[in-house]
């Protein structure tokens, strides 16, 4: 599905299979009577399309609003302002009873399989739960279409009777996904699937979504701290930092030329199983922590921890625009392809960056792919 | 032998008491570290990495530990409670993966870090207090004079990590375990403190065990790697053995199931997928017969069902394999497992 340049956040034709429209969320901070005098921006002005066959990534670290975003995208929990569309149709205020019938469409994955499946329920029973609730199998006929299902996630239909803890954390992850297909959904929302799984398992289950990417013609919106899991699965990526989308871009280019400081920043941070690169590649380390949602920083929110910040990004918001390559980013001094984290963009004239600098242990390997 | 290492683990077994019988989970690892080493211990839940780590500081509760871990020479596991402690403490310090836990919430950083300078020594409290200060500093604590008597709380997931590892160095130990200490923290977060421990290596000249599952940051900062599988050590030696040379189907596995910002891509049909390890890792209560990674293994041969294969001298001094696969396949195989299609 990586048909490169020219997919924006909004493609504004009704072609979007979900779309977020300037979608923001607070929560009040505080108990007792300071209740609701402080507020915490987790989502704050988001605008996306999820398009029909593409895998979206969300990035982001811990804090970033990235499990907010992807509640607010199957309206497990209500936006405080925007709009959300569901295949071009305004779903924002609609009731819960209205909204079952697009539910069926979206499913959502969890990071921790074991708290999402109740324990006191046969595997069998846990898959056939959907479609019980929508009506969708007759009783006769569950049986068999939830061992089909336990097929084609990879689990044996000889445990049909078996109970969650007799499973593995990877197992449990197929029964999650076993259950959230049951209902032959247009979107999977998975929020870190594969985050609590030992590596081998890990990639067992990233085969897994590309396979029934491919048979079901799935769509995956995918929510994961970890850049080197979602280069292997996603088309295109959107990075979050503080609540904000900072840039959104096809995969390639965010793997291969990422304009936003904090892009590069998270790319250069995350460890390459290979010690060649690992230890003769200059790592930028960001400095600090990042930053509390309940008391943003003014200006560009990633500016106390910017190597490249200016004056102008401690009093002025960058905001998401084009980046000429085929992608977004929101920042006032993008990295130009190929330079250098460290080079600073305010500091000197343009030139003496030459393109010959890479700034990043990524070889060129990765375009293509095939 | 004219160098004694630092820390010599030999012949370890550690089972637990369960209801059902005691339940091996470490059986029999040899390995040892040298003065100023960086050895990296790698392998997924289960595999034993972590109890091998407790067993070390004698943190173990309920369970049965044989063999001999010899610190300096002296073995750890023939001393008693008292004798432990005075060594573990001056010594040893350790670093767990979370750090929040290992922090009394109901007491100041400062507090903390002067209990345990003086849990090991005679200090005078306002001797220890300066060591406290000085312990901030070196960790990379900004002012951390003001810091000194903040509560835990108080501190980010990523400063506390270094509040731990200044405990930890409170009485200038030889060895430093840290048993996944980065796991928690976000990886901007995560480079800070790797960088952190790779630079108190160069600055106190500090042996470090680093428990991990991840083979980035092995990468980046091990000398040697152990890799274990249910409970044995299937494959040691220098990070290029392990990353270039290996020679055990499991570590090729692993080494190729990582997803890596290098290397390819799986994309849409199939082509470049990912590598996984088929099967699941073995419940401890029913290991496999022989050698306990053949039900997942793509080489597997008869004598593999049958034989425990020892760790044995692979191609060059320091690297040790346990496979029984001959060596002559060894670079065939290895390249047939860990090179994807297109070579």
């Amino acid at each position: 599905m990586a048909d490169g340049a020219g997919r924006m956040t909004t493609a504004g034709d009704g072609q979007a299979l979900l779309a977020l429209r300037d979608v923001s969320k607070r929560f009040a901070v505080g108990r007792g009577l300071s209740r609701g005098s402080r507020w915490l921006t987790a989502v704050d002005g988001v605008t996306l399309d999820i398009v029909r066959g593409e895998t979206f990534a969300v990035v982001g670290e811990t804090g970033c609003g990235k499990s907010t975003l992807a509640r607010l995208m199957v309206r497990l929990t209500p936006v405080t302002s925007g709009s959300v569309l569901i295949g071009g149709r305004d779903v924002t205020h609609e009731h819960r009873r209205a909204l079952r019938p697009l539910r069926r469409d979206m499913q959502l994955i969890f990071q921790d399989s074991f708290s999402s499946l109740n324990p006191r329920h046969t595997v069998g029973a846990i898959i056939a739960e959907p479609f019980r609730i929508h009506g969708l199998v007759p009783r006769a006929e569950r049986r068999a279409n939830v061992e089909r299902l336990m097929e084609l996630v990879g689990l044996s239909a000889a445990s049909y009777d078996r109970y969650p803890r007799d499973f593995s954390g990877g197992q449990r992850q197929r029964i999650s996904i076993a259950r959230a297909i049951a209902v032959r959904p247009k979107l999977l929302v998975c929020d870190e699937p594969v985050s609590a799984l030992d590596v081998s398992i890990q990639a067992q289950i990233l085969n897994l979504l590309l396979d029934l990417r491919r048979e079901l013609g799935l769509s995956y919106v995918f929510i994961s701290h970890d850049l080197a899991v979602v280069r292997q699965i996603a088309d295109r990526v959107a990075v979050m930092y503080l609540g904000r989308l900072v840039e959104v871009a096809p995969a390639q280019q965010i793997f291969g030329s990422p304009h936003h400081p904090y892009t590069a920043a998270l790319l250069s941070a995350t460890p390459v199983p290979d010690p060649e690169i690992a230890r003769h590649s200059r790592r930028v380390v960001l400095q600090g922590d990042p930053p509390s949602p309940a008391s943003p920083p003014s200006g560009c929110s990633f500016h106390p921890r910017c190597p490249r910040a200016a004056e102008r990004c401690a009093t002025e918001r960058p905001q998401l625009t084009d980046d000429g390559a085929g992608g977004l980013v929101a920042c006032h001094f993008p990295l130009a392809p190929g330079e250098s984290l460290e080079h600073r963009a305010g500091a000197d004239a343009a030139g003496s960056a030459g393109p010959d600098r890479p700034n990043l242990p990524i070889s060129s390997a990765d375009e293509g792919g095939q | 032998m004219v160098n004694t290492p630092l820390l010599q683990v030999k012949d370890l077994r550690i089972a637990f008491r369960t209801g059902a019988g005691p339940v091996t989970v470490v059986d029999g690892v040899d390995f040892s570290i040298d003065e100023g080493e960086t050895l990296g211990i790698v392998g997924e839940s289960g595999s034993g990495k972590s109890v091998t780590c407790l067993s070390i500081l004698g943190l173990l509760e309920n369970a049965q530990v044989s063999g001999e871990i010899l610190l300096r020479g002296e073995n750890l596991l023939a001393l008693d409670r008292a004798g432990l402690r005075a060594v573990r403490g001056a010594s040893i310090g350790m670093v767990f993966q979370d750090p929040l836990a290992s922090l009394n919430p109901y007491h100041r950083i400062g507090w903390q870090l002067v209990e345990a300078i003086q849990a090991h020594g005679r200090t005078s409290r306002r001797a220890a207090r300066a060591r406290a200060l000085e312990l901030l500093g070196q960790v990379g604590i900004p002012h951390p004079a003001q810091r000194l008597d903040d509560w835990p709380h108080q501190f980010s997931g990523g400063m506390r990590q270094r509040v731990m590892i200044a405990m930890a160095l409170a009485n200038h130990p030889a060895l430093l375990i840290g048993d996944e200490p980065t796991t928690a923290l976000d990886v901007s977060v995560q480079a800070q403190i790797l960088e952190l421990l790779a630079r108190l290596q160069d600055e106190l000249g500090i042996a470090v065990i680093l428990v991990t599952h991840n083979l980035g940051i092995v990468a980046q900062i091990a000398d040697r790697v152990m890799v274990m599988y249910a409970g044995r050590v299937v494959e040691s030696g220098s990070i290029w053995d392990i990353f270039r040379e290996s020679a055990h189907p499991y570590t090729w596995g692993l080494l190729s199931s990582v997803p890596s910002l290098t290397g390819p891509v799986l994309l849409s049909d199939g082509e470049a997928r990912l590598r996984s390890i088929r099967g699941l890792p073995p419940n401890p209560t029913a290991m496999p017969s022989g050698c306990r990674f053949h039900p997942r293994c793509g080489f597997v041969m008869d004598v593999c069902r049958t034989d425990v294969p020892q760790l044995e001298s692979a191609d060059r001094p320091g690297h040790r394999a346990a496979c029984h696969l001959p060596p002559e396949r060894r670079t065939a195989a290895r390249l047939e497992a860990t090179v994807s299609g297109d070579g």
